[in-house]
């Protein structure tokens, strides 16, 4: 018996092992690349030649000084930061507001207009880009915080996460708060809001991701170094560092930092958000 | 922001209006001719036919006349208006200098806005040559602000006249009397159309041979002796292959100014119309003999495994050529003599490398064109603007500027009476490679035309041409990759005329 | 009471129609508003340049504004016979097709391998999740430290071997398929965020009475997990299959279109001919548009029919 026990024990021993090992070579291979950029980073161009740049050295962290030197770092950072929280902000709030409107209002055209809302994420922002830059031109907003933010501010994805959202609050909830002589606003505002934060919470690491990782408008809007996004930082300096490829790792390894602490604060809120909106389906 | 929110109704009322409109336009028009679809295009100044100023024109100029020559207004350039302007004036740059060379022209740029107090220059880098260019375009179509002075590459040229969006430097020189008998030979010849200087020198650059003598050595080959011509260069590949110094002996990207170059140095023009001026170019010389030589030492060179290609057109294409010599996969390489700068801030990385720089080897007959790229002064601008910009291009071509910019980045010096400067003197024995580009220039022979190619759409040419050399790269013969390019090339130039209406 | 009680009703009826439709009235005001900024910035920033664009496909223009003239369909003529467009087009459906299964497949084997209850599993699941951290420019730009000719880690592995260097994004046949794994590596953590999500919501009972009915882990994945996952994976298809589709930054850091347009996707082949040829870049977006549509909507349809909605 004891022995019989004390094998299942190993067994499982044995089986948990074989588990975290998987796990960790799995972890490694995800990482790799940014493992090597950090060495590469580390290291002076000639150690390139040679797969000892992968060995880790007494770290040498004047890459990283000198990529904020030789760039406008810090700016851009500050740039990507400001845009990306006023995105965020502004698609949460115009998606709470429409998918309140589709989830809880009957009003002509309903269908039509949800249908509208999502055909806007067949139509690719490049396709746009042609007409948009000409409209930014014309309101004179090249170089501004307005052109980096402005088009971003409604976005069907996150109207249609709250619409779920809203349409899983029971019916019951919404007949007490109309006895107790709510209104919609009311409503809105005091129960369905609260009781969406996980999906709010979800949709607002996602606004910021997808906000921080825009790539081709704030590369066409933008022609002063002071308005310039941490991507598109990064796109010159690819070109600006020339050669230096550890410079340039240090720079795209900055450039990932906040973004990756975004995530490790906020990473159980993102999963439940986007659990609890899709989930209902 | 506010109005936007604020008027749901009215956008998609626009937006209705708007689809209508263009419906029942779209019903409505058929043929007619220049009918914008933004309202119609600025009317530009009708300035006075070109009076005979050809004063300031040198008289040997072996340019050809050309009908459609920009025409040249004195006042278009009020080069006095800094006379009780507010100063200081403001004006812009869009450059397209990176690494040590962006390094370098901030540089001067803070030297000059330090040396007077009429005019503040901003430069802000906009990416490299097409990049910039691309947002230039862009921002003129869509009637944007665009910079005061931009920084081009010589491939724009008719494409900026054509624009109608700059003041040719011409007028400048004009209205200032300015004496361009300084600029080194053939420099103000190649941004002429017909008499007219359409845009003021500032980076001047020539393709050159970069080695290292260490792996000459290492192969028996003497290191004073670099090859010349497509035939040594050819057998020093072998050399340097066979005795096992290098895996590779030559590292080139896919980059069309060298075959331009190898056309120019050949005596041959790269289009018709004599390189496109004394008209505008409708075909390429693509599948000429010159042509043919190019492309069979290309194919050698890759059926005997003695190059190695890094690629077209991209930036990472360029960085890898070189760090295929600094990493010893190949001996030699060609670049152009603007990276120079850049190797020597990296070159101390690399004891084992003994880096030497010779004229690009190639064919005899005529001569290398200029290269590197001018400044053009947008006609944007008030007055005052103008005279800040001419003051400003003016100081960055005098010598002493020109020196400490040739010393930093490698471009080659556009003044004449540099030489004999001790600065540069100084440079040049310390570090001959600075010099090769400069020499190269000076002993270059004629080129028909009296410069390099002048083409509307020469970046299209150029992507022709480099869409060629992948394909010879990757099999294909001499033959069928020039008949490639010709075909592709001179599409390109017959939709670019069609489009301009030329 | 007989003659009153249908008349009672009939008021009834009439006030609660009248108040209903006060109500309404008064509902469809509300959703105005609250549709209003949406509607606003879809309308000039989304819907107006689609129409806009259609209109200027219809012009040959010159690069600066000056001069444009109308030729009708000829230019959308051009650009759906045109070599060069085809040739995106199928570099675009192949890039699809290297990115879109790989991505899910690879997320969904993450998502799997953190699905379970072991100490200081977080740590593994904040790495598993860490690509999501990475945007198109910081990715590209680290793939480059392995796929450098010269100096990156393939080749520096490849010499160790033995075995002759390789220049993966300098060679037609294999630089899509480094770009598409540089993308696929930075799919990665979207997937797995959103696939274990939805695993993790998976009631405990379906599994635990799927055990006891003597089904093995494949078999439970295969017959309960998978079809939870349905939706989870449908979005994910079709956000990653119009990502795809959309693609641009990877491109123009790793291979600008090339080599020979082996990697010159739609996208980025519109953007490089709008500043050459901005009449033919707008009928490229306009077909741009009418293919991620169509693709999105069967793409939906076909799968959706396939989905079990828990």
């Amino acid at each position: 018996m004891a022995d019989l026990a004390r094998r299942a024990r190993w067994r499982r021993r044995l089986s948990i092992g074989a588990r975290y090992l998987l796990l960790v070579v799995v972890a490694a291979l995800v990482l790799f690349p940014i493992y090597a950029a950090v060495m590469v980073s580390q290291k002076p161009l000639t150690a390139l030649g040679d797969l000892d740049v992968l060995v880790p050295d007494s770290p040498d962290l004047g890459g990283f000084a000198d990529a904020f030197d030789d760039s406008n770092m810090t700016r851009y950072l500050l740039n990507s930061l400001i845009v990306s929280v006023l995105i965020t902000a502004g698609q949460v709030v115009t998606s709470i507001l429409a998918g309140y409107a589709f989830a809880a209002l009957r009003f002509p055209a309903k269908a039509a207009l949800f249908y509208l809302f999502l055909a806007t994420l067949m139509v690719p922002g490049e396709v746009n880009i042609v007409v948009n830059l000409e409209t930014i031109q014309r309101l004179g907003w090249i170089d501004s915080y307005q052109a980096l933010v402005v088009p971003f501010l409604a976005f069907a994805v996150g109207t249609f996460l709250l619409r779920q959202a809203f349409l899983g609050i029971p019916q019951d909830l919404r007949d007490a708060a109309a006895m107790d002589g709510y209104g919609h606003w009311g409503f809105l505002t005091r129960v369905a809001v609260p009781l969406a934060r996980p999906t709010i919470a979800g949709l607002s690491v996602f606004s910021f991701l997808l906000a921080w990782n825009q790539y081709l408008w704030p590369l066409v809007v933008t022609n002063d170094d002071d308005f310039r996004t941490v991507q598109i930082g990064l796109r010159a300096l690819r070109d600006e560092a020339g050669s230096n490829l550890n410079l340039l790792m240090s720079a795209t390894i900055l450039a990932s930092l906040p973004i990756l602490v975004v995530l490790v604060l906020f990473e159980r809120q993102l999963i439940r958000g986007l659990t609890a909106g899709s989930i209902k389906g | 922001m506010k109005t936007l929110t604020a008027h749901p109704a009215r956008v998609l009322v626009v937006v209705v209006v708007t689809a209508l409109a263009l419906i029942g336009a779209a019903c409505g028009g058929d043929d007619s001719t220049d009918s914008s679809p933004d309202a119609a295009a600025e009317a530009t100044s009708t300035p006075a036919p070109a009076g005979d100023d050809a004063a300031a024109t040198p008289e040997d100029t072996a340019v050809p006349e050309r009908e459609d020559e920009p025409e040249v207004e004195e006042s278009a350039c009020p080069v006095n208006a800094l006379d009780g302007a507010d100063t200081p004036v403001e004006i812009t740059l869009w450059h397209s200098m990176s690494a040590t060379n962006g390094e370098v022209l901030d540089e001067l740029i803070t030297a000059y806005n330090g040396a007077q107090d009429l005019v503040r220059v901003t430069a802000s880098f906009q990416g490299v040559y097409e990049e910039s260019f691309e947002k230039y375009v862009n921002t003129l179509r869509t009637r944007g602000e665009r910079p005061d002075v931009i920084q081009a590459n010589e491939t724009v040229l008719q494409q900026m006249v054509d624009s109608q969006s700059i003041v040719p430097i011409q007028a400048c020189i004009e209205a200032d009397g300015y004496d361009s008998s300084d600029f080194v030979g053939r420099l103000l010849d190649q941004y002429r159309i017909g008499e007219v200087v359409v845009t003021m020198p500032f980076q001047l650059s020539n393709p050159v041979l970069y080695y290292n003598g260490t792996d000459f050595v290492d192969a028996g080959l003497d290191p004073d002796d670099p090859p010349a011509t497509f035939d040594e260069l050819l057998e020093t590949s072998r050399t340097l292959v066979a005795s096992g110094a290098v895996p590779q002996g030559i590292a080139m990207d896919i980059d069309a100014w060298v075959i331009e170059q190898w056309m120019n140095m050949a005596g041959e023009a790269l289009v018709d119309n004599d390189n496109g001026r004394s008209a505008r170019a409708t075909t390429t010389m693509l599948d000429s003999e010159a042509a043919t030589a190019i492309y069979e030492l290309l194919a050698t060179l890759r059926d005997e495994k003695l190059i190695v290609n890094t690629g077209r057109g991209t930036d990472q294409s360029v960085i890898n050529k070189y760090l295929a010599v600094a990493l010893g996969d190949a001996a030699m390489t060609i670049g152009s003599s603007s990276t120079l700068g850049e190797i020597y801030t990296q070159i101390g990385q690399f004891p084992d490398v003994d880096l030497r720089v010779a004229p690009l080897p190639g064919p005899e007959g005529g001569g290398t064109a200029i290269g590197g790229g001018s400044l053009y002064l947008t006609d944007q601008t008030e007055a005052e603007e103008r005279a800040a910009a001419w003051d400003f291009m003016k100081w960055l071509n005098e010598p002493a500027q020109q020196i400490r910019w040739s010393a930093g980045t490698g471009y080659i010096p556009t003044r004449q009476s540099a030489v004999g400067e001790p600065d540069l003197e100084a440079l040049w024995a310390d570090r001959p490679g600075f010099r090769v580009a400069f020499d190269q220039l000076a002993d270059a022979g004629p080129i028909p035309g009296g410069g390099g190619p002048v083409i509307g759409d020469h970046a299209g040419v150029r992507e022709a041409i480099e869409q060629s050399l992948e394909a010879l790269f990757q099999g294909a013969s001499p033959g069928d990759a020039q008949a490639q390019a010709v075909e592709q090339a001179d599409a390109a130039m017959a939709d670019y005329n069609r489009r301009i209406g030329g | 009471m007989t003659v009153s009680g249908p008349i009672g009703i009939e008021e009834a009826r009439a006030t609660a129609a009248l108040r209903g439709r006060r109500q309404r009235r008064g509902e469809v005001a509300l959703a105005a508003a609250l549709l209003a900024p949406s509607l606003a910035v879809f309308g000039v920033f989304t819907f107006y340049p689609l129409l806009r664009t259609i209109w200027l496909g219809f012009f040959l223009q010159d690069p600066f504004g000056l001069r444009s003239r109308w030729v009708g369909l000829d230019q959308y003529r051009d650009v759906l016979g045109s070599a060069d467009f085809l040739n995106s087009l199928e570099v675009t459906f192949l890039f699809a097709l290297y990115t879109v299964p790989t991505s899910l497949a690879a997320g969904l084997a993450l998502a799997v391998l953190a699905d379970q209850h072991l100490p200081g599993m977080r740590i593994f699941r904040t790495i598993f999740a860490s690509t999501v951290a990475t945007s198109v420019a910081v990715a590209s730009l680290l793939w480059l430290v392995l796929l450098q000719p010269s100096a990156g880690l393939i080749n520096q592995f490849l010499d160790a071997i033995g075995r002759d260097p390789v220049d993966l994004l300098n060679d037609p046949d294999t630089a899509l398929p480094a770009v598409a794994a540089t993308t696929v590596w930075q799919n990665l953590g979207v997937v797995f965020i959103v696939t274990l999500a939805a695993m993790q919501s998976i009631p405990e009972v379906l599994h635990e009475s799927a055990k006891v009915d003597g089904h093995g882990t494949w078999s439970r994945f295969r017959h309960i997990t998978l079809p939870m996952l349905g939706p989870q994976l449908l979005f994910l298809t079709v956000v990653l299959t119009i990502n795809a589709f959309q693609s641009f930054g990877q491109i123009d850091i790793l291979t600008e279109g090339g080599p020979s347009e082996s990697t010159n996707v739609l996208v980025y082949s519109l953007v490089q001919t709008l500043p050459i040829d901005p009449g033919r870049a707008a009928a490229q977006a306009v077909v741009l548009f009418v293919v991620i549509g169509v693709l999105s909507f069967v793409q939906f349809k076909w799968l959706d029919r396939r989905v079990h909605y828990g």
